[in-house]
């Protein structure tokens, strides 16, 4: 009976998101359309789109798993994210007036004009490619844990992967046809369940815990701390993670172009109001129900399953529907990388020469295909190994980040060169792989840098000292003032 | 025009400052779950805050 209501409750969910993409759906060829659904959508369906891409079903299990286990440090995604949302609101009025104005599709597209350079599309597009890569795995399986949990008992974690796999792939279909319409219509359906839902579930948890004796009289003091001089992370370590949060955010390719997919740049500005404080609200209640339930045994046994363990608290209703909340996160999330994923390598890497609308967009279909037969086999070869997964996916933010110093001061300084742009991602992204490798989490001799701000340092530093050293000849120089003007 | 700008530009300081600055976050974070608590919804009441004065400001209440 408890299967039935997990898995009917899933099934619901899908056939709900499928009604409404198919009612709303437009078969087309045309690259525009499939790549950012023709510039026309709200600032309703923008918010969602955003908090779906932005927050992956891993928020309910990594990250609340990190404050149940070490308390307020989780919070840094609240501090990070919301910085991602205001720098949304600076960047709206730039970003979109060049997107539009040069018909840009992606954020490959967006520095390869910005500095007339194919090297630094592709070398955008490259990193953003092989970074968002672990994050569609670690989709996968985060999607595992909720068809193992949902089928209560009858399916083992490692069987769940498979029955996730064999679900996603029906799920892909829509996505390789529809495109960015349909990511962005689902994504309103998914984000209402996954942060709407999510967030009163969050509620309930609290208020019960708070009833049931797990208040934060019971946290131990350790969990009101940073890493603070003396600690083996570092004092600057904390700095680290939220700037290097912050900056990346709008370094993932699946993120940048919400910037484009929306009708105006007041659009953009627009959904930046609204998803602040939605964001907020729900990521302050799903981290703090997630910390107080560190009194509980069980959670304090496996804190990546707190989510699921304090929903079965309320019996298998409960838990089915907190299951669909990681199940709704996930989706989004997956859908965007993988989309995002065909489309950068198709139009800045595979024809970054050009192409019709009706060929490039068949090849992001087709590589789209591929990316999920390829993040399937990783699933399948990684199933026994979430956190080595996870470690990996948060190692591919050292690297996304060093887009930042091109992006952000391309934006800003008119001198940048492509020369700089692309020396100044190669050597960061080097640096960060180099120093993730030999410092997975932090740099005690910096004091707690991380391998990736280290990176921004040298990348930043490599942009500058080029740019200054051999400035841009005067017909760039025109081209560039006449873009800012 | 000038002030919106300055304004503007001052938000975001602030706010990265708030967010950044490690030794606001080393002081409030220092082993209190109350100070701890009062720095990360303040900090993130103070962002959601400022996203209602730019909202607020000229153009933003405009037509998309």
């Amino acid at each position: 009976m408890n299967f039935a209501i997990g898995y009917g409750l899933i099934l619901l969910f899908f056939i709900l998101v499928i009604y409404v993409m198919e009612r709303n759906h437009r078969e087309t060829d045309n690259f525009e359309e499939f790549s950012v659904a023709g510039r026309s959508f709200g600032s309703w369906f923008q918010t969602m789109a955003f908090l779906n891409t932005w927050l992956p079903g891993t928020i309910f299990i990594a990250f609340a798993g990190l404050s149940a286990s070490l308390g307020v440090i989780g919070y840094y995604v609240i501090s990070y994210s919301l910085l991602a949302v205001l720098f949304m609101y600076y960047l709206a009025d730039r970003v979109f007036d060049w997107g539009k104005r040069h018909n840009l599709k992606t954020q490959s597209d967006f520095v390869g004009m910005r500095y007339n350079s194919d090297a630094v599309r592709v070398t955008a597009a490259i990193i953003g490619v092989v970074s968002m890569f672990p994050w569609i795995v670690l989709g996968l399986q985060s999607l595992g844990l909720v068809f193992s949990y949902l089928s209560f008992g009858l399916v083992s974690p490692e069987q769940a992967v498979f029955v996730s796999i064999a679900v996603l792939a029906i799920r892909q279909y829509w996505t390789v046809r529809l495109g960015m319409r349909g990511i962005v219509i689902s994504d309103m359906v998914q984000g209402i369940i996954a942060y709407g839902v999510g967030g009163l579930l969050s509620i309930g948890f609290i208020v019960m815990l708070l009833r049931s004796d797990h208040g934060f009289d019971k946290l131990a003091e350790s969990f009101a701390t940073l890493p603070s001089f003396g600690s083996d992370l570092g004092p600057l370590y904390y700095f680290s993670i939220v700037l290097t949060g912050a900056l990346g955010s709008w370094c993932w390719p699946d993120i940048f172009v919400r910037l484009f997919t929306a009708k105006s740049a007041q659009t953009v500005k627009n959904s930046a109001f609204k998803a602040a404080p939605l964001m907020f609200l729900f990521l302050a209640l799903m981290l703090t129900a997630a910390m107080l339930a560190s009194s509980m045994p069980e959670v304090a046994a496996a804190p990546d399953n707190v989510w699921f363990l304090l929903a079965s608290h309320g019996g298998p209703v409960i838990l089915s529907v907190a299951g669909i909340c990681v199940l709704a996160a996930t989706m989004g999330n997956i859908n965007a990388l993988t989309q995002a994923t065909g489309v950068h390598a198709a139009q800045d890497i595979f024809h970054v020469k050009g192409g019709t609308d009706r060929q490039i967009t068949r090849t992001a279909r087709i590589i789209v295909g591929i990316t999920t037969i390829l993040a399937i086999i990783g699933a399948i070869m990684t199933v026994n190994t979430t956190a080595g997964l996870l470690t990996l996916a948060l190692a591919a933010y050292q690297g996304i980040v060093q887009l930042a110093p091109s992006l952000y001061l391309g934006l800003l300084w008119k001198r940048p060169t492509a020369p700089a742009a692309v020396l100044g991602m190669i050597v960061g992204f080097v640096v960060a792989v180099i120093l993730q490798f030999l410092y997975p989490v932090s740099i005690p001799a910096l004091g707690g840098l991380t391998s990736g701000v280290v990176g921004l340092i040298c990348n930043t530093a490599v942009l500058v000292g080029v740019t200054m050293l051999t400035p841009a000849k005067s017909i760039e120089t025109q081209r560039v003032s006449a873009l800012f003007a | 025009m000038r002030d919106r700008s300055a304004t503007e530009r001052w938000i975001l300081i602030v706010n990265l400052i708030i967010m950044l600055f490690p030794p606001i976050h080393l002081f409030f974070a220092g082993g209190s779950m109350t100070m701890a608590l009062v720095y990360f919804f303040g900090s993130g009441l103070i962002l959601v805050g400022s996203m209602m004065v730019l909202r607020s400001m000229g153009d933003n209440r405009g037509e998309e």
